[in-house]
């Protein structure tokens, strides 16, 4: 029985027995993740509460699977890593338990363990993350499936979070075979979104123009019919670069100030696509003071929610941006020894910094 | 819709069979037309559109409704009153609806009444509206699917109406088939009545309780009286409490009586509203009202409830998503003709209208809450209070709400409900709290020792507002006491208690020294956060339950966050304000009797602490108790 079949089954059930609190129960997930974009906190309170209603009404697969939701709340809607593992930890712990063996919904709990560390410090955890993603490789079905998808997006996030672009691009690749098979249209284009953001994060870090404009021009298509819209604004920032590129001012500025308006409706912070597409826009402007701007921001949404990396990476870039400035560096400095310190590797950063 | 190119017949039984030769309609090189089963598509409609057979009931209101409706419109009758009366036969098992509308000619049968998905209302509706969108939205059909709706009650349903053009009364018989019989009838006055032959299934409307329900359920705010049972006085109440004089006591009394002797906190009543869609503003036609019910017992309660009523029609109760996520501690009535019915008309289109209205509401809840706030603190306090389960999990994602409630919203503390401000005011500036609902006794001690009280966290969204709280307030201290109870004593010089720490070395057990209260209490056994998570983990790891790599990942969390594990065992601490451990220190018994007395605190401690022990553990714990007892009670 897959996870969805489950969830289905429950609601009916509940329904046809018109039990208000187990039909309440189950309203909580599809309340919450329409909220993600617009308000995560209070998505991440409906996970909260059902959790509890879960408990009180004896239903502990729907106390895990909202276990799973909160983790998922905190590492994809509020990118708040700072307690996150002590929650997916907790919920792994559970999963194993003789009551869950036959859980339908095993590797979305581990598949939240593994993206805590990939947003936390996936250079200082490179080994376990892997063998843990190629432990769920033998475990997840080959055909087009939410986990399969999911398993090829970790390893991709993998590979970019650790600037090993041509790994991710392989990886990318290999979800988009996914998607091309997958009957399920609507689960493709779901997942495709993500994979069009990384490949214009890819293309633009090997300054691939032609395939920056392609993919995030298709990427923006397919996001629309989708309706997310955190992604829309990160690939209206990369189109916005592009059509700077290509030399059309106003249309990229009127780009560039869609993707910042979009994001600002939405309470979720962007992912570092949404950044990069910026910066990248205000430098072909020959703009840093706006470059210097976007980086800001950056460091304000992901400062102190304990992403380690992002946050170290972000004062790193942020440094590098104060040099070519001409301005005064010792206090950025310091800041970002101390953030990159607290990484398990910080050597590479700190070659960028020396 | 239903609405077929050349409509969907009842065919009268001296017509043409119902279905062609298929050669006959289907030439191979034509453009080809769809063709229909009609029994099968009239089970459909009769039996599966709807989900309650009651909507029968109020289907049938509703024509006779929009027939006295016409009447005044089409017949100029200075003197007409409309009328509907509706009475049930146990005995025959018929229930009958009659009204004083305008009548039906053969002609209007026909085209209307036996034509499925076309019906004369919504004709008329779209002709006056036009001229005169007051009368137009008097009329409630739409569709052209009600009359069907006979068929979910009765398996038998005859019709005798007489037009107010003059014609004579006619007679319409349907078994619920294909075929209908159209005969003269007899009936003296205009208008027309419905009679049915109840089925089985359906028994429960020749009940009169049942019936009076069902048509003050539907029926409450139509214009039209309407009588059961031949009583003198209407059922219904004809108009809705926002039409009355006083709106605010109607609304009152109306919320009294339909949601069980309810007293609302408060009532806000709706108005037309513009809302801004973006590119622009439209203003959705709005009538009703929201209130406050006195109080919630958990927030889990089907608050966040809406009763819909397009054209004084009632659509549905408990439409949840009319209101925003965190409003779930109002409820309300609303009079919308922007919404759009589903073709069954019990439940509404989530359409671009329904987002409007959902957009106009929270605007007016929102707004009406703040003026409350700021005029009326009382009742607004009374509001606070009475769903602080319910607000506080809103304020944590709302800034701007989060300052209104922040002094005002009550916990549950050691000490009965306590507002924060209340609070802080007994602790010096810091909030104490506790995160579980078990084995929290000996913080809840501790917190009591030092004469303050611990908030009850375990509700998911104290903790967030207390953390927003604290942040708002930076003169505000924030202590969890179950993981961070050290902060409750106070450090002290523990050369004195030198030989105790010894001993309790040797015995492999982390001991220090603190002063706490009450004076009473010997010694605690505190444990970090997380202690049992990596208690846990540490079990999963030995019996390897988990697949390695991913116990991989477990273990860098345990190890990262404990590192060695040492005080995953828990840390002793001796109460240096307690006489006896002072006694123990500064006049010990012989050597035998000390090493007793120090066992029989620890695995005292161990077991008030509550936390970290497994069965076998807490039987140890009893067995060195005894022994140690037995020890001080050797002669």
């Amino acid at each position: 029985m897959s996870a969805a079949n489950w969830f289905q089954d429950f609601e009916r059930d509940a329904r046809e027995r018109h039990d208000t609190e187990r039909l309440r129960l189950i309203q909580y997930g599809y309340q919450g993740y329409q909220l993600r974009e617009k308000d995560p906190d209070q998505a991440f309170l409906l996970f909260s509460e059902a959790r509890q209603l879960a408990l009180r009404l004896g239903e502990p697969w729907m106390a895990l699977f909202y276990d799973e939701r909160r983790v998922t709340a905190l590492l994809h809607f509020k990118r708040d890593y700072r307690n996150v593992l002590d929650l997916a930890v907790q919920a792994a712990l559970e999963v194993r338990k003789p009551q869950y063996a036959t859980y339908p919904d095993r590797f979305s709990i581990f598949d939240g363990l593994i993206a805590a560390y990939l947003g936390i410090d996936p250079a200082g955890y490179a080994d376990a993350v892997r063998q843990a993603m190629d432990y769920l490789d033998q475990e997840v079905p080959r055909e087009p499936d939410s986990h399969r998808y999911l398993l090829l997006a970790r390893r991709r996030i993998f590979c970019l979070e650790l600037d090993r672009f041509d790994e991710a691009f392989e990886w990318a690749m290999k979800e988009m075979a996914l998607a091309d098979g997958d009957r399920d249209r609507h689960r493709a284009d779901h997942f495709l979104v993500f994979v069009y953001c990384a490949l214009c994060q890819i293309a633009a870090a090997r300054a691939d123009w032609d395939n920056l404009a392609d993919w995030s021009e298709t990427g923006d298509a397919v996001t629309r019919r989708v309706g997310h819209q955190v992604e829309l604004a990160e690939l209206l920032a990369w189109r916005a670069a592009v059509t700077r590129k290509q030399g059309e001012e106003d249309k990229a500025l009127r780009l560039a100030r869609s993707a910042g308006s979009r994001q600002k409706a939405q309470r979720m912070p962007p992912s570092r696509g949404f950044y990069e597409g910026l910066c990248l826009y205000h430098e072909l402007g020959g703009d840093l003071a706006n470059m210097l701007a976007v980086r800001d921001r950056e460091l304000k949404d992901v400062s102190g929610w304990g992403r380690l990396l992002s946050e170290a990476r972000c004062r790193v870039n942020r440094c590098q941006l104060l040099r070519r400035m001409g301005q005064p560096l010792e206090t950025e400095l310091a800041a970002a020894r101390e953030a990159v310190s607290k990484l398990r590797e910080p050597a590479p950063l700190l070659a960028q910094l020396d | 819709m239903m609405s077929l190119p050349s409509g969907l017949r009842f065919v009268a039984r001296n017509g043409k069979p119902w279905r062609r030769s298929l050669g006959e309609i289907h030439p191979l090189t034509a453009k080809h037309k769809f063709d229909l089963h009609l029994p099968g598509l009239l089970k459909v409609l009769a039996e599966h559109l709807y989900s309650s057979k009651k909507v029968g009931v109020r289907e049938l209101i509703q024509n006779a409704h929009d027939s006295c409706v016409r009447r005044r419109i089409e017949a100029n009758e200075p003197r007409y009153r409309p009328r509907i009366d509706i009475s049930v036969d146990p005995a025959k098992r018929t229930l009958t609806i009659r009204d004083n509308g305008n009548g039906l000619t053969a002609e209007e049968i026909q085209t209307y009444l036996a034509t499925i998905g076309r019906g004369y209302t919504r004709e008329l509706r779209e002709k006056l509206s036009l001229y005169s969108p007051e009368e137009a939205s008097e009329l409630i059909g739409q569709f052209g699917l009600g009359f069907l709706s006979a068929f979910l009650i009765a398996s038998e349903v005859t019709l005798t109406t007489r037009s107010v053009t003059g014609t004579g009364a006619l007679r319409w018989h349907s078994v619920g088939d294909e075929h209908y019989d159209l005969t003269p009838g007899e009936r003296a006055e205009v208008g027309t009545t419905v009679e049915l032959r109840v089925k089985p299934a359906a028994s429960f409307i020749l009940k009169e309780n049942a019936l009076a329900d069902t048509v003050r359920t539907y029926a409450d705010f139509l214009p039209t009286p309407i009588h059961v049972q031949e009583d003198d006085h209407p059922i219904n109440l004809m108009n809705p409490p926002w039409e009355e004089d006083d709106p605010l006591q109607a609304a009152r009394d109306y919320v009294a009586r339909a949601f069980h002797n309810t007293e609302p906190l408060a009532v806000f009543p709706l108005t037309d509203w513009k809302v801004d869609i973006g590119h622009d503003h439209v203003t959705v036609p709005l009538k009703g009202f929201l209130f406050v019910p006195p109080g919630s017992v958990a927030s889990v309660r089907e608050f966040g409830d809406m009763t819909v009523f397009i054209r004084r029609m009632f659509i549905c109760e408990r439409e949840r998503d009319l209101l925003p996520p965190w409003a779930r501690f109002v409820r309300g009535v609303i009079e919308c003709p922007a919404l759009q019915p589903t073709a069954s008309r019990e439940g509404i289109h989530q359409d671009e209208n329904y987002e409007s209205v959902r957009q106009a509401l929270e605007e007016q809840l929102g707004q009406a809450l703040r003026g409350l706030a700021r005029d009326d603190p009382a009742t607004w306090k009374k509001i606070v209070r009475g769903h602080s389960d319910v607000i506080v999990g809103w304020a944590v994602s709302d800034s701007e709400f989060f300052e209104r409630v922040e002094d005002i919203v009550t916990f549950r503390t050691s000490r009965g409900p306590l507002s924060l401000g209340e609070y802080l005011k007994l602790t010096n500036g810091t909030l104490y709290y506790v995160t579980r609902e078990l084995g929290s006794l000996q913080e809840q001690v501790l917190a009591e020792g030092r004469d303050v009280p611990a908030i009850d966290a375990s509700w998911f969204a104290v903790t967030p507002f207390l953390q927003k709280y604290a942040l708002r307030h930076p003169d505000v201290d924030l202590v969890q006491l179950d993981g961070e109870a050290e902060q409750l004593l106070r450090p002290i010089k523990e050369e004195p208690f030198a030989a105790l720490l010894k001993h309790y070395r040797e015995q492999g057990v982390r001991a220090r020294v603190a002063a706490f209260r009450p004076a009473d209490l010997p010694a605690v056994v505190l444990y970090p956060q997380g202690a049992e998570l990596a208690q846990e983990a540490s079990a999963s790891a030995e019996a390897g339950d988990l697949p390695g790599p991913l116990a991989g990942l477990v273990n860098e969390y345990i190890d990262q966050k404990f590192g060695g594990g040492e005080e995953l065992k828990g840390t002793l601490y001796l109460n240096a304000s307690c006489p006896l451990v002072r006694r123990l220190a500064e006049a010990p018994p012989p050597e035998a009797t000390r090493a007793a007395a120090l066992t029989l605190l620890h695995q005292v401690a161990r077991l008030f602490a509550g936390r970290m022990l497994s069965a076998a553990d807490a039987i140890a714990a009893f067995r060195e108790t005894t022994r140690s007892l037995e020890e001080l009670l050797k002669p």
